[in-house]
């Protein structure tokens, strides 16, 4: 996709300038545009990125090199502002937002867990009040016990992982009762033993497979929603 | 800022043509059984597109998104990732002890 002379594609706010020389995206020079006491990572593009497999790859490790130096709110993929004057302006125009956004996150990443629950058990025959007359009760109340019996277990899961987290954000799956999902904001310092209460979690819950991926930068923690 | 509706046309189309092939490549290493360094893989990138595609700051006003259709881009990397309900269902317990290529190795 071709973008206009003075398209800038963003990367972060930060609260300090790239170390020069960096390098974003098809190989660019990373400028930090300064508006008070935040910097906004940029790059200019004749041709913007497309967001497949490649390009999303690339695009995080300009990010994860930006989190060494600074703390960030990293934006989404794909996000481009025409010129640096209107870019500018709108970093003014939400500072404050972004600097409570900076001390929010400073000095933690990210942690993904992913959890594959087991099936809840078979109910035993002729002890529900659901029977062949009423397939649709059945229904329900498996459907009710499954939930049950995956809370539960979601709720042993994200027990010990939240006491070593500073915020999560959990996300329900309807469709997959049975599928955990949740991001960590977690102190630099801790990660670690997050990583190894994963681990034990894993040994602990036996049959419910589980698996941690990160550090992200804080994707998860840059918006209104709180977990 | 104008934007070629011919280019913007184009850009679409390949990525549609993008999806395709991916999820054709998808559909061959399933039928050959997929390895578990494919699946942890697919795993990290899953992550990746959920953080990229619908995390992160994003800004309003006068801006255009690189990724105009970004939703549907979204929706159709989730859905190309080798499935991901399989994925989820079938997720390895050695995960968090993957290779030194894949983002997993972190923990």
């Amino acid at each position: 996709m071709s973008a206009g002379k003075d398209t800038l594609y963003v990367y972060a706010i930060a609260d300090k300038e790239a170390p020069a020389p960096a390098t974003g995206l098809h190989g660019s020079r990373l400028r930090s545009l300064r508006s008070g006491p935040l910097v906004a990572v940029v790059s200019e593009h004749r041709v913007l990125p497309e967001a497949d497999e490649t390009e999303l790859w690339a695009h995080e490790s300009v990010v994860e090199r930006l989190m060494r130096t600074s703390t960030i709110l990293p934006m989404r993929f794909g996000t481009t502002v025409e010129g640096a004057g209107v870019l500018l302006a709108l970093v003014k125009e939400r500072q404050q937002e972004f600097e409570a956004g900076l001390e929010r996150v400073r000095g933690a990443v990210e942690l993904s867990v992913r959890a594959q629950l087991p099936d809840a058990p078979a109910p035993v025959s002729g002890s529900e009040p659901g029977d062949a007359e009423h397939p649709g009760t059945t229904y329900l109340l498996d459907r009710a016990r499954g939930v049950r019996h995956g809370e539960g277990l979601a709720e042993a899961i994200h027990r010990p992982l939240v006491k070593l987290a500073r915020e999560s954000a959990q996300r329900r799956q309807v469709r997959a009762p049975t599928a955990f999902r949740a991001a960590y904001l977690v102190d630099e310092g801790n990660v670690a033993a997050f990583g190894e209460a994963v681990g034990a979690l894993g040994t602990q819950l036996g049959q419910a497979k589980i698996g941690c991926t990160g550090p992200w930068p804080p994707y998860s923690f840059v918006g209104e929603e709180v977990g | 800022m104008t934007r070629d509706r011919a280019q913007e046309d184009l850009r679409r189309q390949r990525n549609r043509d993008a999806w395709g092939a991916r999820n054709e490549a998808s559909r061959q290493r399933q039928e050959r059984g997929v390895s578990r360094a494919l699946r942890d893989r697919d795993v990290s990138l899953l992550d990746l597109v959920d953080r990229l595609l619908d995390g992160g700051v994003v800004i309003h006003g006068d801006i255009t998104l690189a990724v105009a259709d970004v939703d549907l881009v979204y929706v159709g990397l989730r859905a190309l990732i080798s499935s991901v309900e399989t994925i989820e269902r079938d997720m390895g317990v050695s995960l968090s002890a993957a290779g030194p290529s894949l983002k997993a190795s972190a923990l």
